[in-house]
């Protein structure tokens, strides 16, 4: 039994549905998030507000596919007319409340005057995936991802957090782990992207 | 106590004060078992309900820069409040680091994962557990093989060398103040802050780690009465392995322990001054869904050599074994639930055969 829930879960490719379930339905209920109804550069700005609130847990590629999936998998698209947005959202992860599902009122919407994000390319995408598997399977091995994710908050403390963590015995965060782990902090916190080839200093303030 | 929660509370408002970066951690779990069969076995309880404990934690480490950082554990449960953990540490290279203070003793990769939001099952392994297991007193099995967290004080060098990319080996080798008692482990008492002998312990673990597997080994001995001749050794090896929606995971440990020649009362003639108890678990994490987790163990824990005088155990080979089937649901990213049955056998001992069943509450942050 042990070998064959084994032999599935290696053998499974991971779908959108599983990327929207760990990603979106990590911190929301499946009420909540298909019940907003937007077009794809909503639900692209709204998602990538989300992605700056928790930026080790949904990275830049993230937001395409999910805005994708939520259009074109999930079909959460306005019925008719396009949705107006009624308030001004100040707190989006806590506040996605829709009157009724067919005719949404009071949708958070995201502020229509942000840049839609700019979809990273191929690099970005394979170091974001790597990044996000890396801390996934090494965080996991002592810690729930709730805690990792919520201590990750700003660039300096998740490098310090991450470098500390590596020499932990048994850790299993190698030299190389710590580097791609870096550059990907690097680029979920702040732009340009640093290569993950090239060795990034400590994020330690000079005191 | 007052005087630790002081120090405590300075460094904390120190520190914020002096805009160091100050991450906080803390944890809380509620337990409650329920024991099959009459005249169940009791254990302590915080609460005053016989099966009910809880366990609550917090934790400050407060980054200074320059590769320095404390850690301050604070831990409350049936001993009252503890000091977890207490260390300076500084960060020199990979290879090379040193930490000083009250320290979590690395022996066992259990002891890393000690708080109850870091491990699955509502009760700790059978190498690991204190009062938590049946049959626990002085008078019968007498506590696992290194009860975690095995908190002691001391200073430790610890680092990691890389092996090629994926793959590096880990180690802490530390000089500590070391276990005490009198004929056998007393562990309320090795957690007193002043050593009880004049004979330092060692202590050290060394862990090969890959992406998805890692395989250890630890260790510690030293003389663990007043008088620096008796002494304790402990062994141990550990591995992991994560595959897919499974995560493995399976320790042995062996502690000998040097018996009082002098002592009077023993069942039997005594011809071996020593006895050795040997404990394991194998453990099998299976997410069958993002906030679910089914968990499948086995362990058990054997002592071999002279009963204690008074023991309730009456022969040179007496051992409990436990299978455990638990679930670990996650509620949010601070709640969870666990709970499990268990089914425990004894041997060599007259101890019947109990179910139990656990249920925990478990916060954390």
């Amino acid at each position: 039994m042990l070998a064959l829930l084994v032999t599935l879960s290696l053998a499974a490719p991971p779908s959108t549905r599983l990327l929207y379930e760990q990603k979106c339905l990590y911190c929301h209920s499946e009420e909540v998030s298909e019940r907003v109804r937007l077009t794809e550069p909503q639900w692209r700005r709204l998602i990538e507000q989300m992605r700056q609130r928790a930026p080790v847990l949904i990275t830049r590629g993230d937001v395409f596919t999910l805005s994708r999936y939520m259009v074109n998998g999930l079909k959460l698209v306005p019925a008719q007319k396009p949705v107006v947005a009624v308030t001004k959202p100040d707190s989006l992860g806590a506040d996605l409340r829709l009157a009724d599902a067919g005719v949404p009122r009071d949708v958070p919407l995201p502020t229509p005057i942000d840049p839609l994000p700019e979809e990273p390319n191929a690099d970005e995408l394979a170091l974001a995936e790597e990044g996000f598997a890396l801390m996934q399977t090494r965080c996991s091995r002592c810690h729930t991802l709730g805690r990792v994710y919520g201590k990750l908050d700003t660039l300096e403390r998740s490098l310090n957090v991450i470098e500390r963590m590596s020499l932990k015995t048994g850790s299993g965060i190698t030299e190389d782990d710590l580097r791609v782990l870096e550059a990907y902090l690097r680029s979920q916190f702040e732009r340009p992207l640093q290569s993950a080839a090239e060795p990034v200093g400590r994020a330690t303030s000079p005191r | 106590m007052t005087p630790r929660l002081v120090v405590l509370t300075s460094l904390l408002v120190s520190t914020v004060s002096h805009g160091a970066d100050v991450i906080l951690a803390g944890s809380a779990s509620l337990d409650y078992r329920l024991v099959s069969g009459a005249a169940p076995p009791t254990n302590p309880s915080p609460l005053g309900i016989n099966g009910m404990t809880f366990e609550l934690a917090q934790k400050v480490v407060v980054d200074v820069g320059h590769g320095v950082s404390f850690t301050v554990k604070a831990c409350g449960g049936c001993h009252g409040l503890e000091v977890d953990q207490g260390f300076g540490e500084l960060h020199v290279r990979r290879f090379f680091n040193v930490r000083a203070g009250r320290l979590n003793v690395p022996v066992g990769e259990f002891t890393v994962r000690h708080d109850p939001t870091n491990f699955s099952t509502p009760s700790k392994p059978l190498p690991f557990a204190m009062g938590d297991m049946l049959q626990y007193g002085r008078s019968a099995f007498n506590l696992g093989i290194v009860p975690a967290p095995a908190v002691d004080n001391g200073v430790e060098v610890f680092g990691s060398l890389g092996l090629g990319k994926r793959v590096s080996l880990d180690y802490t080798v530390s000089l500590i103040k070391g276990l005490a008692g009198d004929n056998d482990l007393d562990f309320a008492r090795s957690r007193v802050w002043v050593d009880n002998n004049r004979t330092p312990a060692v202590a050290a673990r060394v862990v090969l780690t890959g992406p998805d597997w890692s395989f250890g080994a630890s260790g510690t001995a030293g003389a663990y009465d007043a008088k620096d001749s008796l002494w304790y050794a402990i062994a141990g090896v550990e591995a992991y392995a994560r595959l897919g929606i499974v995560t493995l995971r399976a320790e042995a440990l062996a502690r000998r322990t040097d018996l009082d020649a002098t002592a009077t009362g023993y069942p039997f003639q005594l011809i071996d001054a020593w006895f050795l108890k040997a404990g394991w678990y194998a453990q099998a994490d299976v997410q069958l869904h993002r906030l679910v987790t089914l968990v499948l163990r086995s362990d058990g824990l054997h002592r071999f050599g002279m009963p204690l005088p008074d023991s309730e155990l009456t022969t040179a080979s007496a051992g409990v074994q436990r299978q455990t089937v638990a679930a670990f649901v996650r509620a949010n990213d601070f709640v969870a639930f666990k709970a499990d049955y268990e089914l425990w056998t004894f041997t060599g001992t007259t101890f019947p055969l109990r179910h139990v069943g656990r249920v925990a509450l478990v916060l954390g942050y």
